[in-house]
């Protein structure tokens, strides 16, 4: 039985991603006719087209998925509102996390379980044939599956009232910007700004661009100048050792994070453009001095998802040491295998997990802290040695990446000229990663926006500039997809 | 709004005229052939070398898909064509995988700068294609991306856009360095490509019962093929300026000689070089359901050693 993988007429490899052409298309459209439109339902409705049509336009069979989970969750809020005892709000809410995490569980760990538990078998000398299907992982589904039951579990909990409007629900639901790679928005957050009845804001909007146009240099010049480097290692972990894999390593690194948070800052500033304050996903994670504080800045909107409806609902920190070490580690095992159906992603989750009860440990234990620098560059390093198991595609991989990263030494030309071929491209790429650094620690501090930024001419220099250097140096051929849309 | 419009317009005109410049950067023909994204087995690089730095002359010249690369056994058929006519004629295969009609006008533009053919030989199939050739955006000149014979392809401006890429890359590379080019291991004037494999007879049935009978005529058919059948009457008008004689080789998938080309019908004039159903019918000749392999190659080359309109 297979699950037929999309044929190309009915589906396209990508879906619509912000770099793209397509993208600066339909992007004016629905801005522009987003504003002409004067109600509020008109708008709601408008955004709902559009995102069912940025959805679409990957695939348009997955349409269906989408606004059948969308109105389960609907359809299950408004029960539980009306229920009047807390067994039947509950009946209603296993309803509801059921038929997501069915869904979910489907499309994305159908086969890896599959084909776990036949290996687990093999191990122990018994042979099984499963079934495995091809199955097509739908775009986004992790992502707009947890903002879907993060609604129904607000409703549970009396956070926030059931939406009656199914539009403006379903407009909560498929808003595109943030609709296949989050941030993961609350509906406390979100649904009201549905509501509400909004004017165009200039500043408001020019804040958006300037996102906009921060998270598309950091994809396309940064992240996707990288991501040669990075595959060079990590496709070929046996070829390179020493500082050839500390450089492939550290790209990833650099790239995972200039990627994600680009793709965020763009989601955030097409938003803003519509008048909606999404959430911040990221706030300078790799300055972090501590692991807790990582997780404070890093994909800060799937962190708190956990952190509110797992960590806490588990028990949190309220029953005891031992339990809340528990619950930490299995939090963050769990957060490990959202991220893809690959026993390295569970490692990762797993190794921060161990990193932050070590460190609460330490902390607990009134041992002397570290000076700040020191504390800073061994997050860093924890942090970086952990993308390893993210990054690698078995743990096998990972393991030689590990071993080689200590051992041997891989003169570096012979990994840059795998990545980026004989040009004066990793000095470019160098430069600019270099340049990235100071001007995301400048933002970080805050002196580009006190110095800088007041001053028209210099802010409008620096337009330019970054203008130019995407012109230049971004990557629009073959570019790599978001990294976070395989998830 | 309004002002927010405005200022956003204001401050894209200096970016649109980057860009716009970026688009009249000079690029060389080495360039774009080496850089073609998807290029088949270093064939872009081949093409460059056969076409502007060999001096050898290509009298003969077929232009296709991997059909012709796969069809036409070029080096075979100036011996065929020496030994019928008592005249040299030296043949260029200069097929390229997929397909898109835009191509062998680009290419024998290109071929024109040095070289002058006596006959061109343009593959045709059942139908005739309106997928624009992927590669095309590459090689093609600023002119004819952004005036070609026909906007009726929805590939337009992804192909506009793809020759601005090109334009880009070729801007970057002059600042940064080149890029590795393509080297050739041992390069050959001669295109064909052998196969020795022979497809599984069965899959090869299966595609001659689906083969289509009828081709839709008349007004859908104008519709549909507006976009290359414009693009062939430019190559035509191409050849016709330079004294080039233009003819027509069918060149379908297995099971599909016995059904003539739709291509014939609109072209009433054309020279047309059809082979006979019963010269490739055996599976034996095909790698498989598009292509032949080397025993039908020879069997083809054999009877167009026959056919060609060539001098005698």
């Amino acid at each position: 039985m297979t699950f037929v993988r999309p044929v190309k007429k009915f589906a396209r490899p990508l879906p619509m991603i912000f770099n793209s052409i397509v993208f600066a298309l339909f992007l004016p459209f629905v801005f522009l006719v987003y504003w002409r439109l004067k109600t509020v339902p008109r708008r709601n409705a408008w955004l709902v087209l559009s995102g069912f049509f940025f959805y679409g336009w990957w695939d348009w069979r997955f349409l269906l998925l989408l606004a059948a989970t969308a109105l389960l969750d609907f359809y299950v809020a408004g029960r539980i509102a009306k229920c009047d005892t807390r067994k039947k709000k509950q009946r209603w809410l296993w309803l509801s996390l059921g038929g997501n995490l069915t869904v979910l569980g489907f499309f994305k760990y159908f086969n890896f379980f599959a084909a776990s538990f036949k290996d687990l078998l093999a191990g122990v000398g018994l042979e099984a044939d499963f079934v495995t299907l091809e199955i097509v992982l739908p775009v986004g589904i992790s992502f707009y599956t947890f903002q879907a039951l993060s609604y129904t579990l607000d409703v549970y909990y009396g956070k926030t009232p059931p939406e009656k409007n199914p539009v403006t629900y379903l407009a909560f639901i498929s808003f595109f910007p943030q609709l296949v790679a989050g941030p993961v928005e609350r509906a406390s957050h979100m649904l009201p700004q549905f509501r509400a009845e909004k004017t165009f804001g200039y500043g408001f909007a020019v804040t958006g661009l300037r996102l906009m146009l921060w998270g598309l240099f950091k994809k396309v010049v940064i992240a996707d100048n990288l991501a040669p480097l990075s595959d060079a290692v990590f496709r070929h972990p046996g070829d390179y050792s020493g500082v050839a894999v500390l450089a492939g390593v550290l790209a990833f690194t650099l790239q995972v994070y200039c990627d994600f948070s680009g793709y965020s800052d763009i989601a955030r500033g097409c938003g803003r453009l519509f008048g909606f304050d999404l959430m911040e996903n990221f706030r300078f994670p790799y300055f972090a001095s501590t692991l807790r504080e990582f997780w404070q800045r890093w994909h800060i909107s799937l962190s708190a998802w956990f952190r509110d409806y797992l960590y806490i609902p588990l028990g949190g920190n309220r029953r005891g040491k031992p339990r809340e070490t528990v619950n930490l580690f299995l939090t963050f095992l769990v957060s490990g295998m959202w991220h893809g159906a690959n026993w390295t992603f569970a490692a990762w989750g797993a190794i921060h997990g161990t990193g932050l009860i070590a460190e609460r440990l330490y902390r607990s234990a009134g041992l002397p802290r570290f000076p700040k620098a020191v504390s800073y560059l061994l997050t860093l390093f924890f942090v970086t040695i952990a993308w390893i198991f993210f990054r690698a595609a078995t743990f096998r991989d990972a393991w030689i990446l590990l071993d080689h990263l200590f051992t041997g030494n891989t003169p570096l030309r012979e990994v840059t000229e795998k990545a980026w071929g004989h040009s004066h491209l990793p000095w470019a790429v160098l430069l600019l990663v270099c340049g990235f650094l100071v001007a995301d620690y400048l933002l970080y501090r805050r002196v580009l926006q006190r110095m800088l930024f007041p001053h028209k001419v210099v802010r409008i220099s620096i337009y330019y500039s970054v203008i130019l250097l995407i012109l230049l140096f971004g990557v629009f051929r073959n570019a790599p997809a978001f990294i976070y849309f395989q998830f | 709004m309004r002002k927010f419009l405005a200022h956003i317009a204001l401050f894209l005109l200096p970016v649109f005229a980057a860009v716009t410049l970026i688009f009249f950067y000079p690029v060389s023909r080495s360039f774009s052939y080496n850089y073609m994204p998807g290029d088949c087995e270093n064939r872009g690089a081949w093409l460059h070398a056969r076409m502007l730095e060999d001096t050898t002359a290509a009298d003969i010249v077929f232009f296709g898909s991997s059909h012709t690369m796969t069809g036409i056994q070029d080096m075979a058929l100036e011996t065929l064509l020496a030994a019928r006519t008592g005249r040299t004629y030296r043949v260029a295969n200069l097929g390229y995988c997929r397909i898109g009609e835009e191509l062998p006008y680009v290419l024998l533009k290109d071929l024109l700068r040095t070289k002058k053919p006596q006959l061109v030989v343009l593959e045709v199939r059942e139908r005739t294609s309106t997928s624009s050739q992927p590669v095309y955006p590459f090689l093609a000149e600023r002119e004819d991306l952004v005036c070609p014979p026909s906007f009726a392809q929805q590939a337009y401006l992804p192909n506009v856009y793809n020759g601005w890429l090109l334009r880009l890359a070729a801007l970057r590379t002059d600042v940064l360095g080149a890029a590795d080019t393509v080297t050739l291991p041992a390069y050959s004037r001669f295109g064909y490509r052998f196969s020795e494999h022979t497809g599984d007879p069965a899959h090869l049935a299966q595609t001659k019962a689906n083969a289509k009978k009828e081709h839709p005529s008349g007004l859908l058919r104008d519709v549909e093929t507006h976009y290359p059948d414009r693009w062939i009457a430019q190559l035509e008008q191409l050849a016709a300026e330079n004294g080039i004689q233009v003819c027509f080789l069918y060149l379908p998938s297995y099971g599909g000689l016995e059904t003539n080309p739709e291509f014939l019908a609109a072209r009433p004039g054309g020279i047309f070089l059809l082979p006979p159903p019963s010269l490739l019918d055996s599976p034996s000749c095909w790698r498989d359901p598009d292509h032949l392999n080397n025993k039908g190659a020879i069997l083809l080359t054999t009877w167009l050693g026959e056919k060609l309109p060539v001098k005698e």
